[in-house]
């Protein structure tokens, strides 16, 4: 069944539009103060264009992308047209979305979203990978009874039940098109406006932020020179990020950082509170380094009971290694946890 | 020589003397009671051992007669292990019997692999029974207990014990009986079993080596996790070996165990070695001549000789001991061309690091009909916390930069089994558990990532995202490429034994035959999860019907080998279409 809408000028309706703190948000919404055309979007199945608007931030900035998005939604019978207000982060990941004035979203039965269903509509906006993800249509109306054992190592085909408890109940069709629409070419197609943006402002206001894609993003664009500049910024996510943001910044960090005396104080600082991952590879690189700041040696000294097996071994190694800068209340503090009996891998280091 | 030789009745490779010393293996003992034989990291700690796996109940008594010929005082220690070392009680505590004597010390205390001394005990009869008696059913172990007149333990570990032991035992490290064969598959897993049929159906006489008792590695019952995949050209092979869609875990993996093994025990040139663990690849100009194996509890030892092997151990073992090249751990993104935006360092990272995918243990729960009690478990705190479960699934998986999926196994396995014990007796804590109950928790680690050996053509990603076709195809496959990473990277407040799958969607795929043979030892196939293939080009055909077709495929191959002597390169370079024939005609053979 192919339901052609036209293409009307919506545009003028959109920019009257205020960019208040929509309905559902993953994230603290900054004031905006312009709403520029990005890019125009037109879907394949519906022929139905949209405009993609760049909202930026009181800096001037970019900070979200968004539009207006008319789609109709089909079961068996009958089509709906659905109408949202959606939005991106400037990485192309869904942010939030908003209700039209009058055009709430209905379910099955024509019965208007409750408040619990707009939180599971964004609860399955919010999941990157949800199981409905690599579902074609056709799968999802698939009858054929599937037994709990679908959910196996490698069947993204996700049981009957699995795919309705990630939907909101009586509205599949509505959850599976908006999240095609939010995961798909859109998606993409803003990645790559903001990839034309990207300065050092956008690097900047992206490294500081509080959210992981975003810093991660930032860090991938990043080369030696930009490391160097922006030391204390990359020092204070190796203490407050996420674990793989941390080890990508590890892996990627240049030997003249790791030599650095402020970079090596800094990781001693932060390695008790590290995740287990990065503490193995500071440690490995550590090993390699030829020189060691003692202070660090000490506060990972420190660590030692809160090691791994294998890192015990590779802290032995450094201690080894590092022999004549070790503090002589480094070593004692060493002996005592290894003499003390309470140690459960004292004897990795006993002579 | 004073003192007379002293052996144990029946076990006479296992059980020698040095004079007024010996050594039994635990894996020798007569009765071995509810301990089960546990031979997964004999490369690492140095021998097969036994374990108390009564999932917290307390197992029956391992009991056998041990024969002293000369009576006196004699020290005993026990090579064991505290699993999980800590500020607790440790978990796997058992005790020494010997005759009517309960030895003081409780063992099982020491940290890492280790001579626990069980005392002193006075001897003045010839036959006299040695019981190990478990304490808390949760996972004592035991390696070998050593009786010595004097007051002197075995060398710690290592080389020292390795050698010791040989000596104690009367043993030399290559065997003394030689069996010839046309071709010897080492790894009874699908794709060893595969291979086995395959070859044996064109009339090669076969070897299968396979350290446990049931056929089928990952598919066995003992593991129980089911077979995906297609089929390729391999149905009627295949169909003899795979499982049927269940939910991993479920005791339905009995019924499909018991076809496997059938079939594969109906193939009258297939010698079946179960219970047979390959331990070395005599290798010589880049050519295996033999491989030494040796069984789990007796410890007899046999040279397997044939002018062709496969390495189908899931671990490449037989590529290792043979010096094959391999591979291990996610190559950068550019080696290969692997990237895919979508999950972007999660797939494939841009520096190479030693991450892959992780091991499981499975499990599963049942409501009984009365309570079932369950202890508090404070060695369990520091892996679950809070966290509470009924079950386990693929998702209960564990891989950690700092270990390594072959060297480290024993570790992620007791990892895991904390990670479950605990998660149960967490959820034993909530309203209206108290007939919950556990049914069974498998003690195998069941992998999914190790090492990858180098084939003269290497699977990658992009063979199967772009459907490239081969001239020597001789597996196919639809499934997606799915690879996994822990969920605690994106967040560190989750427990670390848990996965995320990430899977790309393909059109069918196909593997080259050129990717399961070695590229520098002249003689070795492999198939199964250690073929040549990247990290993600792993991600797709790791599943066992797939591994299956790669199984049949070298048989197949192994056999145009063996008619025309020639190398299996040479089957690519010289005798492809002959072979390709083989390959397509498979399902409209019978079998013979
Ligand atoms: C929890 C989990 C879920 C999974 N989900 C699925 C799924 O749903 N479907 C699917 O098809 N696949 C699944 N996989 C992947 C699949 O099971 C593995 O990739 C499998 O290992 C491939 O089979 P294989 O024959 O190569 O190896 P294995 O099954 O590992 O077989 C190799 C066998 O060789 C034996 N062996 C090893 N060394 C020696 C030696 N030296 N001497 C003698 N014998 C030796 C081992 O005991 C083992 O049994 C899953 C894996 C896991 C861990």
């Amino acid at each position: 069944m192919a339901i052609v809408f036209m293409t009307s000028p919506l545009i003028a309706l959109i920019s009257e539009m205020s960019y208040g703190r929509p309905m559902k948000i993953t994230r603290n919404w900054k004031a905006v103060s312009t709403a520029d055309r990005a890019f125009q979007y037109v879907d394949d199945s519906t022929l139905i264009s949209m405009d993609i608007l760049l909202l930026e931030d009181d800096g001037g900035l970019p900070e979200a992308y968004t539009t207006y998005i008319r789609t109709p939604v089909c079961d068996d019978t009958l089509c709906n047209l659905l109408h949202i207000q959606m939005y991106w982060n400037v990485l192309g990941n869904y942010l939030g979305f908003d209700t039209i004035a009058g055009e709430s979203l209905t379910k099955n039965d024509h019965l208007a979203f409750t408040n619990e269903d707009y939180d599971k509509l964004h609860q399955l906006l919010q999941d990157d990978n949800a199981v409905i993800k690599r579902k074609s249509k056709a799968e999802l109306f698939d009858k054929t009874e599937t037994r709990q054992s679908e959910v196996v190592d490698a069947v993204t085909g996700a049981t009957a039940l699995e795919v309705k408890e990630a939907v909101v109940d009586g509205a599949l069709y509505s959850c599976y098109t908006l999240y095609h629409l939010v995961y798909g070419e859109i998606s993409d197609r803003i990645q790559l406006h903001t990839e034309e943006l990207l300065d050092r402002g956008l690097t900047e206001k992206l490294l500081n932020s509080q959210y992981a894609d975003d810093q991660l993003y930032a860090l991938k664009n990043l080369n030696e020179d930009d490391f160097l500049r922006y030391k204390e910024i990359i020092l204070g996510l190796i203490e407050s990020a996420i674990p793989l943001n941390r080890i990508y910044i590890l892996k990627k960090m240049p030997k003249i950082l790791w030599q650095d005396r402020e970079v090596q104080l800094k990781l001693g600082k932060y390695f008790m509170a590290m995740d287990v991952n990065s503490r193995t590879y500071v440690l490995n690189k550590l090993l390699d380094e030829d020189w060691i700041e003692p202070q660090s040696l000490n506060d990972m000294a420190n660590c030692l009971t809160e090691l791994s097996k294998n890192q015990v071994k590779s802290l032995s190694a450094i201690l080894a290694k590092n022999e004549e800068v070790i503090w002589s209340s480094t070593r004692m503090r060493i002996d005592s946890i290894v003499n003390g009996g309470q140690f459960r891998y004292d004897y990795l280091l006993q002579p | 020589m004073k003192f007379a030789l002293m052996i144990l009745s029946i076990m006479l490779h296992f059980v020698t003397s040095h004079a007024q010393s010996f050594l039994i293996e635990a894996e020798s003992f007569d009765d071995k009671g509810g301990w089960v034989v546990d031979p997964q990291f004999v490369e690492q700690m140095g021998s097969p051992y036994i374990m108390a796996h009564g999932m917290g109940i307390p197992v029956a008594d391992a009991v056998t007669q041990a024969s002293f010929k000369e009576k006196g005082e004699y020290h005993v220690w026990v090579r064991t292990k505290n699993w999980v070392p800590g500020k607790w009680d440790p978990p796997g505590r058992f005790k020494l019997q010997i005759d009517d004597v309960v030895m003081e010390p409780t063992l099982g205390q020491k940290p890492s692999w280790s001579w626990e001394y069980a005392g002193s005990v006075e001897i003045n009869k010839k036959k006299v029974a040695v019981v190990l008696k478990d304490l808390t059913g949760f996972n004592g172990r035991c390696d070998a207990l050593y009786f010595s007149l004097e007051n002197q333990p075995p060398p710690h570990s290592g080389e020292a014990l390795a050698e010791w032991r040989t000596e104690i035992t009367n043993q030399k490290n290559a065997p003394s009986k030689t069996k010839q064969y046309d071709y010897v598959v080492v790894g009874g897993g699908i794709a060893g079993c595969a291979s086995a049929i395959a070859a044996a159906e064109q009339g090669l006489k076969v070897a299968l080596i396979h350290d446990r008792p049931v056929l089928g590695g990952n598919a066995s019952s003992e593991i129980r996790v089911h077979t995906l995949g297609i089929y390729g050209h391999y149905e009627r092979i295949l169909k003899m070996l795979d499982t049927e869609h269940y939910p991993n875990g479920s005791p339905e993996a009995h019924e499909d165990q018991k076809k496997r093994d059938e079939n594969v025990k109906s193939y009258k040139n297939i010698d079946l070695f179960l219970n047979w663990r390959a331990y070395d690849a005599n290798t010589e100009n880049s050519t295996i001549s033999s491989v030494d194996a040796r069984h789990t509890s007796t410890g007899e030892r046999i040279r397997f000789k044939a002018p062709y092997f496969a390495d189908c151990t899931g671990d490449g073992w037989i590529a290792y001991w043979a010096g094959a090249e391999f591979m291990y751990g996610r190559e950068s993104v550019d080696e290969y061309d692997e990237g895919w935006d979508e999950f972007g360092e999660l797939w494939s990272p841009e520096e190479p690091d030693g991450a892959v995918m992780g091991s499981s243990v499975l499990w599963r729960s049942f409501e009984d009909s009365k309570p079932y009690p369950f202890p508090e478990l404070p060695w369990t705190e520091e892996v679950v916390g809070d966290f509470a479960a009924k079950k386990g699934e693929w998702q209960w998986e564990y891989s950690r930069a700092d270990i390594h999926q072959i060297h480290d196994a024993e570790e992620i396995r007791d990892h895991m089994l904390r990670g479950i014990f605990g998660a149960f007796a967490n959820q034993k804590k909530l309203p209206g558990q108290e007939n919950l109950g556990l049914e069974w928790i498998s003690y195998l680690v069941g992998k999914r990532e190790s090492r990858r050996i180098i084939g003269d053509y290497i699977f990658t990603f992009n063979d199967a995202r772009n459907s490239k076709k081969f001239k020597d195809s001789v597996v196919m496959e639809i499934r997606e490429v799915d690879v996994h990473f822990q969920q605690n990277l994106k967040d560190p407040e989750k427990v670390d034994f848990l996965s995320e799958a990430m899977f790309y969607k393909t059109k069918m795929y196909y593997i080259p035959y050129r990717s399961l043979y070695s590229r520098d030892i002249n003689n070795l196939f492999m198939a199964g999860r250690n073929f040549s293939c990247s990290h993600i080009g792993l991600g797709g055909p790791r599943v066992m019907r797939t591994t299956g077709q790669m199984g049949a495929a070298v048989g197949l191959a192994a056999s145009i080998c063996t008619k025309y002597n020639v190398s299996p390169r040479e089957v690519y370079q010289n005798h492809l279409k002959e072979y390709m024939e083989l390959v397509v005609n498979q399902n409209n053979q019978a079998k013979p």
